[in-house]
């Protein structure tokens, strides 16, 4: 099991997609960081008649019992949930599309099956390589903006409010993984690519894209639950599948 | 007996077909074993089931005298339809992928199997850009890249050039001979398989309906002259005696076949007319193995 998670860590960080999803990541990410002018123009007294503030305001509550100092955790916390929810909802589905239906594209999943490796490790090691790669993807962008913020607004009382990230981090990458669960349940489902990305985005944007908002305003116990009953209600359903189908 | 598969009334249906009926065989180890039979005849399903991509309706596959088929399937190297590789990697990367995977990445020397297989040289080449026999040699490499003792191969030289298949022939040979791999294999191209196969199997409609060693195919396939004469004792008496040929069988009330001599054709002919006896058919019968594998597949046994 631990070999084939080695060997979806190899194949991810040698596969020209994935270097391909990070570099958009990135991209995204420079965007994103132009945008500090704005943060940097909030003042305390701001209410959420601006939309980009108006972003913080709900996720902070009423900002203005706080000073300018709270504007690097506003950068930080603003960047974990646009990167954290861009990649539940546009990342996901496209990576785990692509990076699973390529196994029965390339015929790496016979090859698997064929030398004795059973269904449900090949289901999790790939599940499991996903979850590793975006999960990596979500903490970069949290380190670099939390550079960039220190680095502008200095550290102002960012510790302080390092409870609050770490939650909001916890709960961005629990969404990714029930995401993600979702998204190999209908990859394994479809086998193929050109199938398994619209099924993905039907089924995340249409059905599960609402939930996402839903639960990012739960509390992290909630977020927890549902997410795990989701991924183990997907990743079974995924083995179950996938154990009774010829490949 | 070593045995390193061994079927029992393996079954494969969908839906109503039998895609594979019923078939019991057996692989001896170090057997290069041939499995013909026509397009849609359940060569690839039988050899999915082997490999665990197919789940058998019914029967019990044994892999290495064991029923764990998860701890056998280890021990086997596949090639089923085409080639499995990242295309996007080069040679290395897939080997080194494949390496990982099965747990040698501190052991495995790629350089060597690449060596193996002739595929040095290419460091920075991306798989997608081989030729079809340099993937197809770059499968067999992975194929037998996690110590593989037994390698099911699916059409391994379709689409290949004469270079290209004399070169995975000798390539099998070489893992035959030099590494005691056992090879399970299917081609269309006979005579080719008939270069290099010990032993055969005959698939016909999900049926193994023959089964036959490399030396009963010889005798199968033996050449022989076959004549037609009204006195069959004097016939005899002028074969052994006058011209000293031992090799011929006696078959219904006029036919002989000569398995010896068979350049004299004419001389025998003269020898029968000389001593009375009418010859109403002479001629040189049997027939190549394309042709005796093309029989088989018609349902013609020779």
């Amino acid at each position: 099991m631990l070999n084939l998670i080695c060997g979806e860590r190899y194949k991810l960080y040698t596969n020209i997609i994935s270097k391909v999803i990070m570099l958009l990541f990135m991209i995204s990410g420079i965007i994103y960081f132009m945008q500090y002018r704005n943060i940097s123009g909030i003042n305390a007294t701001d209410k959420a008649n601006d939309d980009f503030i108006g972003v913080f305001v709900y996720m902070l509550g009423d900002i203005s019992s706080y000073g300018n100092e709270i504007k690097s955790t506003i950068f930080i916390l603003g960047a974990i949930t646009v990167f954290g929810l861009l990649s539940a909802i546009c990342i996901v589905p496209v990576f785990t599309s692509i990076f699973v239906t390529d196994e029965y594209a390339t015929r790496n999943i016979q090859q698997l099956s064929g030398k004795g490796f059973s269904r449900h490790k090949i289901v999790a090691a790939k599940f499991l390589g996903i979850c590793e790669f975006i999960i990596l993807m979500i903490l970069t962008m949290t380190l670099i903006s939390t550079a960039v913020a220190i680095g502008i607004t200095g550290m102002g009382n960012l510790l302080d409010f390092a409870p609050i990230v770490l939650i909001y981090l916890i709960k961005i990458i629990l969404i990714n993984l029930a995401f993600i669960s979702l998204a190999v349940f209908g990859s394994f489902l479809t086998k193929n690519c050109g199938a398994a990305m619209p099924v993905n985005f039907i089924l995340i944007i249409c059905l599960f894209g609402e939930l996402a908002n839903e639960l990012f305003n739960r509390d992290v116990l909630t977020l927890m639950r549902v997410s795990m009953t989701m991924i183990l209600v997907f990743f079974g359903g995924t083995v179950f599948a996938f154990n009774r189908s010829d490949i | 007996m070593d045995y390193v598969l061994k079927t029992n009334n393996l079954t494969k249906k969908f839906k109503d077909i039998k895609a594979v009926n019923e078939v019991s065989m057996s692989v001896k180890k170090g057997d290069i074993y041939g499995f013909i039979g026509k397009n849609g005849a359940g060569k690839s399903s039988f050899m999915k089931m082997v490999c665990g991509m197919f789940i058998p309706s019914s029967g019990e596959i044994e892999l290495f005298g064991n029923a764990d088929l998860v701890r056998g399937r280890k021990k086997i190297g596949s090639i089923i339809e085409s080639p499995a590789f990242y295309p996007s990697m080069t040679a290395e990367e897939n080997l080194r992928y494949y390496s990982i995977v099965t747990g040698q990445k501190k052991y495995v020397k790629l350089d060597e199997t690449l060596k193996f297989v002739g595929l040095t040289g290419f460091d920075s080449k991306k798989v997608a850009e081989f030729s079809l026999g340099m993937k197809q040699r770059l499968a067999i490499a992975i194929a037998f890249s996690n110590s593989a003792e037994f390698l099911v191969l699916d059409e391994p030289v379709n689409g290949l050039d004469p270079t290209g298949i004399k070169e995975i022939r000798e390539l099998l040979l070489r893992l035959n001979e030099e590494k005691g791999i056992t090879i399970l294999i299917s081609s269309h191209i006979l005579g080719e398989l008939s270069k290099i196969a010990t032993k055969y199997g005959v698939i016909d409609k999900g049926i193994l309906v023959d089964e036959f060693d490399s030396n009963e195919l010889t005798e199968r396939c033996k050449k022989y002259i076959k004549i037609e004469v009204d006195n069959m004792m004097k016939a005899s008496h002028v074969l052994s005696e006058q011209m000293n040929i031992q090799k011929f069988e006696m078959h219904n009330s006029n036919t002989i076949k000569i398995y010896d001599n068979l350049e004299n054709v004419a001389l025998i002919n003269r020898n029968m007319v000389l001593n009375d006896i009418n010859v109403s058919y002479i001629s040189i019968q049997g027939m190549d193995l394309e042709d005796y594998f093309v029989r088989l597949m018609e349902g013609i046994k020779c």
